[in-house]
């Protein structure tokens, strides 16, 4: 028996202005290609959970359309996909189920939307495929694959348990950068995000000497690799950070991962993200105002703590970090000052790196939910415009327009030449002071 | 037959990518050698240290390349000695 495991890879932008805009400005797309160049986590994990007499083969997809032929030695083929793309997934499903191939399907879309994902498919995971995936391979291997597989009790699976993803079906060369899951959620809860809640909510955490394992398995190799932490708040816990930054100091691997801003408050944890090669941190900051923050998280813990974005983004990269800031356009509280706001703040805190997208209703969010009661959803069913790039919804308090333009503004602002090798030389002026890490 | 800094670059960005020089001539693009933005503004650092030289801002443009790092580097260099 063979599974053919499909990622649906790649970024979308749909709005052409923006498309231009990243020839010109490569700032603009880097981060975009990182991602696009990212293994699919989930689909490692599902062959790692497949009896091993399964034969299995890890596709990447980066354009369903340009599939000319279908691999049809596949008994089943398990497909993932975001919501940008998955008309493009349930397009290819729709091939391979004309051509006699089961088809199964995950991911956080088909988690919000299952019952549009089963019109394409002949099986949809809702939730995580660790619970999930053993009992869906001895269905289909007992010809009693059924439509539905839903984790009863969603966010209590013990990441204990979690296997460790198949990167032996990884071609070296092809990737600079692995991902690894050390958590899923957030404490958080902003009402935007899509991911950290569709898994089931709570905060969980993988044991160190899981994610320490792992690692050493990525390492056999590539042997200097540069990690990801796929996670949507890495270091939340702030002892376990600390046990795991101890143990991967010696380790010598260059890594990135997403987090809040309050790993500012603690010196110790930042000297150990520096000696154990943390290079980049992303942190959703998400606004410069006030108002626009109001709200987005259920404590307006973001809120309160924009006052001390500065000073916090100051202690992070003077520590030789650089900070990969997160600011969404469109937010409520949004007025068209926002633009200006977010370029002098840009400015004027060094941040190396940044990155403004738009607000995006994803399905199953609580966003989506308010917006499509408040009547301020463009139009239906937009999921190939989930990109972060394009216009979904009616923002509150400027225009449509204004929200574009004001954001082609800020992107030319902010992304060209000069700007960005100021920050560059003001990183450099940092690390030229430092000791070397992993000591 | 290449200059002595020439060698002498390759050999850092070797050690410090941690890359066979043999696979590095004066053509290859950074990112080709699996060297991400950030290390390659690293790689620059410890150049700088080395030569005790600052880049200057309007010169860390476009340096994706070897030749480009050596030419940059011998410019500040002469920059130093005048």
């Amino acid at each position: 028996m063979k599974i053919g495991l499909l990622a649906l890879s790649g970024v979308r932008v749909r709005n052409e202005k923006f498309v231009k805009l990243g020839v010109t400005l490569p700032q603009f797309v880097s981060r975009g290609k990182v991602i696009a160049q990212l293994p699919s986590l989930s689909l490692l994990i599902i062959a790692s959970l497949t009896p091993d007499e399964v034969e299995v083969d890890y596709v990447e997809v980066p354009d369903a359309s340009q599939v000319q032929e279908l691999n049809l030695s596949y008994d089943l083929v398990a497909i993932t996909s975001y919501s940008a793309q998955i008309y493009e997934a349930y397009e290819l499903a729709s091939r391979y189920k004309d051509a006699g191939i089961p088809v199964v399907i995950g991911g956080t879309h088909v988690i919000a939307e299952p019952e549009e994902a089963k019109r394409y498919v002949d099986s949809v995971v809702i939730g995580e495929a660790e619970p999930l995936w053993p009992k869906l391979i001895d269905d289909f291997q007992n010809r009693r694959l059924q439509q539905f597989y839903k984790e009863e009790l969603p966010g209590t699976y013990s990441l204990s348990d979690s296997p460790i993803p198949r990167y032996d079906l990884l071609k070296p060369e092809n990737y600079n950068r692995i991902t690894i899951q050390t958590s899923r959620g957030c404490p958080h809860d902003c009402e935007f995000c899509a991911g950290s809640k569709l898994f089931g909510s709570g905060f969980r955490q993988k044991p160190v000497d899981l994610v320490i394992k792992e690692i050493k398995r990525i390492k056999e190799k590539w042997p200097k690799p540069f990690i990801e932490f796929a996670d949507d708040n890495t270091f939340v816990d702030k002892k376990w950070s600390k046990d795991f930054l101890e143990k991967l100091i010696p380790l010598e691997i260059k890594w990135f991962a997403e987090t809040d801003i309050s790993v500012a408050d603690d010196k110790e944890l930042l000297k150990s993200m520096y000696y154990s090669g943390c290079y980049q941190l992303l942190i959703g900051l998400e606004s410069t105002s006030k108002d626009s923050l109001d709200g987005i998280d259920t404590h307006n813990w973001k809120l309160k703590q924009s006052d001390r974005y500065l000073e916090a983004i100051e202690r992070i990269q003077s520590n030789g970090i650089t900070v990969n800031g997160c600011f969404i356009v469109g937010l409520d509280g949004d007025t068209s000052d926002i633009f200006r706001d977010i370029k002098d703040f840009i400015e004027k805190s060094n941040l190396l790196e940044a990155q403004v997208t738009i607000l995006t209703p994803y399905p199953g969010t609580p966003l989506y939910r308010r917006l499509k009661s408040e009547n301020r959803l463009l139009r239906d069913r937009y999921w190939d415009r989930c990109t972060m790039f394009d216009i979904n919804l009616r923002p509150k308090n400027m225009s449509i327009e204004e929200l574009e333009k004001g954001l082609l503004w800020l992107f030319k602002g902010i992304y060209n030449e000069k700007e960005y090798l100021k920050r560059k030389r003001h990183y450099m002026d940092i690390v030229k002071k430092l000791p070397k890490r992993f000591r | 037959m290449m200059t002595g800094l020439e060698l002498e670059i390759i050999n850092t960005i070797a050690e410090e990518g941690d890359i066979d020089k043999s696979e590095i001539t004066l053509d290859s693009n950074l990112y080709d050698l699996g060297i991400d933005s950030l290390s390659s503004l690293e790689i620059l650092v410890v150049l700088e240290n080395k030569y005790d030289i600052t880049i200057a801002e309007n010169r860390l443009k476009n340096v994706n390349n070897v030749r480009e790092i050596v030419r940059v580097v011998s410019c500040e260099l002469k920059k130093k000695r005048k």
